[in-house]
């Protein structure tokens, strides 16, 4: 027996050794292996490079399973963003590619940013035909999400549309700005549902078969057409007794609820990226700040299981812009709109105990007196001070080289775009369209100005062979944009990478330029099993105005078999200190 | 023992054994995808095998006992029901005077020929309440209100009603009343209203009303007080004795352009009323009351501070050799009226009531102010001056929304000490 125990106790301890020794290699080498999954970037001591870098496009858009339906709390977001901190996930945005870019991918397609648009193209926009076909609108519901008086029709071609109502006292106002801010999302990259402004009779409308409302108590009943005509008795009319309204077509796909903009979607295996982290999304605040889109929230987007080319994945969309430019959707925006939180419980002391001594200085902002501008302005608007309704985790994220991505793609909006995008609105006073131009074209050079020269503007690198060899040319942003002096002076530090350790070593001294390029010295790290070598520059510019600009712009060469070319560019979050080359 | 022991024995070794092959298959698929990426040539194919893995661990979404909960409220409509109502039943306040204690009420409201959650009030509406209080105040009453006339903005609404207020305050007639001689009284009626009410243009309302009134007054059930009958007479209260029926007529006029009269910052209300009160059973208290009531906001420099004046009178009549019975005399302290002084303070034939409050927006929802109230009462209008005026002061916030006004605390002294005043209602 005791032989029989003995044998046991061997038994149970070598199994007992063998788990503990499993489960210790795995707790060794687990951590490892999530730490090097997404953030490599970040990641010194790891490849840097792959084959097909840089990519351009993000293969999210795989086939998965159907996914179910998830709706978001209308109220959760605010409780827990202004009373808590949801980021778990700090750091450079991972979604991008080597070249500090945004990659294509289910939440971001490259438009205005990467590729030349016409101003046809961006008046177009989402849009995919003209709006609701003529003929019997038949009311199918009422959503009771949102305060926007609203309701959804379908067509004679079958296709559903959300029916904004302008307000009373505010004629043509969320229905303008909800229109212009399609055209400028869209222009961006965002995904945004096709919007139009459309004018129509109300013996147009005909009540569906089996419509439904949602009462007040929560209660459903049928949709009556005397309800339909109560919710059209105070809509605005125009000269010839339509309303106008806003007609929104039903995104393409499911609906499966809406996106946080913090952590991923368990359900969907193509969403890896923690949302905080996610460039187009932290970016979007340089956009929301030039549209006043104090509104972007959870609540306000859309997740769509679409299927395309036979492939079935979530698509993620930005929704409801009533609440942009001046407008409050059912008002005009309040006052505070833009420039503080709905709760700021300093500001709240201090206003209450100063009593009405202290001034918020956005009390002095002065605002259009035209109803369907309602209160916006770009006067006392600044980009650094503009805030959502309530602490956007991934707004609060945005580093300098999120902004800089997102203000260079602003930037590219010219005056004639923003005009022609300014007359989407269809406002009916010319006068009022004037001033929303100038208005919108102010906001643009404000973000634009504050945000490209908040950090290193340095961009468009590229390869250029001259008679004194190959060179690294590229251009100041500020200064072509004619947001700084033309002067000023770079400097560049070469290092070697070793591409399959991520080891980098100093390379002669630093290089004052001649100009705005560099001669690619010899600089090259060990081949790799292809054969690749690669060179970083690390290039501050020296500005007296801009001294943040020390701050270098890391640009990694590429050099495969002699044939060389611009492969990775870092730029400075505002995080970091100056970097010294021999800390590597 | 044994073969149950040996069973325990072996089975512990390959549960032992199985935890280990297991964590030894799963750790080296883990690192199967490490080196899967570390020999990658693609960054398509290191994101991809991250996608390979997630879809291994997909789940559904969840939301914490927090969200959960709001996402429930979201979608109960609680608010909506509790405020709003359900099936036109509703919480109702009963509209007490201050004192009344903790109460409940159902109100019923169901509104006809037009849905009830239309942007605009229905044609006709029939509404009940019913309230009661642990101070064993009650209220019942209906109303059924028909709009518009003939395409007029008129109002005709027809109404009837019981309250019974078991512990009104009573300190006797004048400004020289004393404190200590605060006693209690029942104050019981029945009414019967009908009413019009019309607004001819934009910042213009008119009324005319006629109201059959049954008050009866009783002995006062606040035991830490006397009851007003075991103090006073019908010689310095009026009417204590004997209560008649009364009907009594009114019209009332008012010019309101105050930008929101829920929340408002600027513009002004000024407001009088006449009313008739004629004695239908003893002819011997006939007499007419006029309500002036004027309220002014300033603006200060900008929207967010205001000064808000008010000035309210109240001037009875009574016709010669009647009287006007005491619980229907001016009264002046409370949360409305002299804000130092507690509910029905001082009260006599006339009043005259001041008062000044500087508000300023802390935030969005929430107001300061300070506030001074000066005011008196007289049994003779010819007192009715600005002379030898009670004072009060304090401070107070208001809770608010973007648009409407949602309760006031009001904190405020005078020379009877301190008073809080919290109320779920818009004053001025």
């Amino acid at each position: 027996m005791s032989s029989k125990r003995t044998l046991g106790y061997r038994h149970r301890r070598a199994a007992l050794a063998a788990s503990l020794l499993a489960l210790g290699f795995a707790l060794a080498t687990a951590p490892g292996i999530v730490a090097q999954r997404l953030e490599k970037t970040d990641a010194r001591d790891a490849k840097r490079f792959y084959a097909d870098d840089p990519v351009w496009r993000d293969h999210d858009m795989r086939d998965i399973r159907p996914v179910a339906e998830f709706d978001l709390s209308k109220s959760y977001e605010f409780v827990h963003e202004t009373f808590g901190e949801s980021v778990r996930s700090h750091g450079r945005a991972l979604n991008i590619n080597t070249l500090d870019e945004v990659p294509d991918s289910s939440w971001f397609t490259n438009r205005l940013g990467r590729f030349d648009m016409t101003i046809d193209e961006i008046v177009q926009g989402p849009n995919q035909n003209d709006g609701p076909a003529a003929g019997t609108w038949l009311v199918t519901g009422r959503p009771d999400s949102g305060i926007t008086p609203k309701f959804s029709i379908r067509d004679s071609r079958g296709d559903t549309y959300l029916i904004k109502l302008d307000p009373a006292n505010f004629p043509e106002l969320p229905s303008s700005v909800e229109v212009i801010s399609t055209k400028i999302f869209h222009a961006i990259g965002y995904h945004v549902p096709e919007d139009f402004i459309v004018t129509f009779d109300p013996s147009q409308l005909s009540v569906a078969e089996g419509a439904q409302i949602r009462m007040d108590t929560g209660e459903k009943r049928a949709i009556r057409i005397s309800d339909v005509n109560k919710w059209l008795e105070h809509a605005p009319r125009t000269a010839d007794g339509r309303i106008r309204a806003l007609a929104s077509r039903w995104v393409p796909g499911k609906v499966v609820g809406q996106f946080r903009f913090t952590g991923t979607r368990p359900d969907d295996p193509n969403d890896i990226y923690p949302h905080e982290r996610r460039r187009e999304l932290r970016g979007l605040k340089v956009f929301a700040a030039w549209l006043n889109h104090d509104d972007a929230r959870s609540i306000n987007s859309i997740d769509s299981y679409v299927e395309v080319d036979g492939r079935r994945f979530i698509r993620h969309y930005l929704q409801d812009f009533g609440s942009n430019l001046g407008s409050g959707s059912t008002s005009a925006q309040q006052p505070r709109g833009g420039y503080e939180y709905l709760i700021e419980g300093d500001k709240i002391a201090k206003g209450l105990f100063s009593f009405g001594l202290y001034r918020r200085d956005w009390t002095n902002a002065r605002y259009p007196a035209d109803p369907s501008l309602g209160n916006i302005e770009a006067d006392f608007f600044e980009p650094w001070k503009w805030k959502t309704e309530y602490p956007q985790p991934a707004f609060n994220q945005m580093d300098d080289a999120d902004s800089f991505w997102a203000a260079s793609i602003a930037a590219r909006f010219t005056d004639p775009m923003i005009r022609a995008i300014a007359a989407t609105g269809r406002l009916s006073n010319p006068e009022a369209e004037r001033k929303l131009t100038d208005i919108l074209i102010r906001r643009r050079n404000k973000v634009v100005e504050y945000w490209i020269t908040k950090t290193n503007p340095l961009d468009r690198f590229e390869i250029r062979q001259t008679a004194a060899g190959t060179e690294l040319a590229f251009d100041n942003a500020a200064i072509r944009l004619q947001l700084a002096s033309p002067t000023g002076s770079y400097v560049a530090r070469w290092l070697s990478l070793d591409n399959a350790t991520g080891t980098e070593r100093l390379n002669g001294s630093d290089v004052s330029l001649a100009g705005a390029h560099a001669q690619i010295p010899d600089a090259w790290g060990p081949a790799d099993p292809a054969g690749v070598r690669y060179a970083v520059a690390l290039i501050e510019t020296n500005h007296p105005d801009f001294p943040a600009w020390k701050r270098p712009v890391r640009v990694t060469l590429r050099n495969r078999n002699g044939a060389i070319d611009v492969v990775g560019i870092e730029r400075p979050t505002g995080a970091e200190q100056r970097v010294n080359a021999t800390d590597h | 023992m044994r073969f149950v022991h040996a069973l325990q024995s072996a089975g512990r070794s390959v549960v032992a054994v199985g935890v280990a092959l297991l964590t030894f298959f799963t750790v080296p698929s883990l690192a199967a995808a490490q080196e899967q990426e570390a020999k990658a040539t693609q960054r398509a194919d290191v994101l991809a095998a991250e996608r390979d893995k997630k879809a291994t661990e997909v789940a559904a979404p969840e939301r914490s006992n927090v969200e959960q909960a709001l996402y429930w409220y979201d979608n109960q409509y609680l608010f909506t029901r509790i405020m709003n109502g359900w099936k036109g039943f509703r919480l109702a306040s009963g509209q007490f005077p201050a004192g009344a204690g903790t109460g409940v009420g159902v109100g019923f409201k169901k509104g006809l020929g037009s849905p009830s959650n239309a942007l605009q009030q229905p044609r006709a509406e029939i509404e009940a309440i019913a309230a009661y209080t642990a101070r064993g105040y009650t209220r019942g009453g209906a109303a059924f209100t028909v709009r518009p006339i003939a395409g007029a903005a008129l109002d005709v609404r027809v109404s009837g009603q019981y309250y019974k207020f078991p512990q009104e305050d009573y300190f006797g007639p004048g400004q020289e009343s004393r404190s200590e001689d605060r006693t209690n009284y029942l104050l019981e009626s029945h009414e019967g209203s009908a009413d019009i009410l019309w607004k001819p243009a934009r910042f213009v309302d008119l009324g005319f009303g006629v109201s059959y009134l049954s008050p009866r007054i009783g002995s006062g059930t606040d035991s830490r007080y006397l009851s007003t009958d075991q103090i006073f007479d019908a010689k310095t209260a009026p009417g204590l004795d004997e209560q008649p029926d009364f009907l009594r007529g009114r019209l009332s006029a008012a010019f309101d352009w105050r930008d929101n009269p829920l929340h408002p910052h600027s513009g002004g209300r000024y407001g009088v009323e006449l009313s008739r009160y004629r004695d239908e059973t003893l002819n011997a208290y006939d007499f007419r009351r006029i309500d002036i009531d004027l309220q002014q906001y300033v603006p200060l420099p900008n929207r967010y501070r205001t000064i808000a004046l008010r000035a309210a009178a109240v001037i009875t009549d009574p016709q010669s050799g009647n009287d006007v019975p005491f619980y229907f005399q001016p009264t002046l302290g409370g949360s409305r009226m002299l804000r130092g002084f507690r509910e029905f303070r001082f009260r006599d034939r006339n009043s005259l009531m001041l008062t000044a409050e500087y508000r300023w927006e802390a935030s969005w929802l929430l107001d300061g102010a300070l506030f001074v109230d000066a005011g008196k009462v007289t049994g003779d209008r010819s007192d009715l001056n600005f002379r030898d005026l009670d004072v009060s002061y304090g401070f107070g916030f208001r809770v608010h929304s973007n648009s409407a006004f949602v309760t006031r605390l009001d904190l405020a002294f005078s020379r009877e000490g301190f008073i809080p005043l919290l109320r779920f209602e818009h004053v001025f």
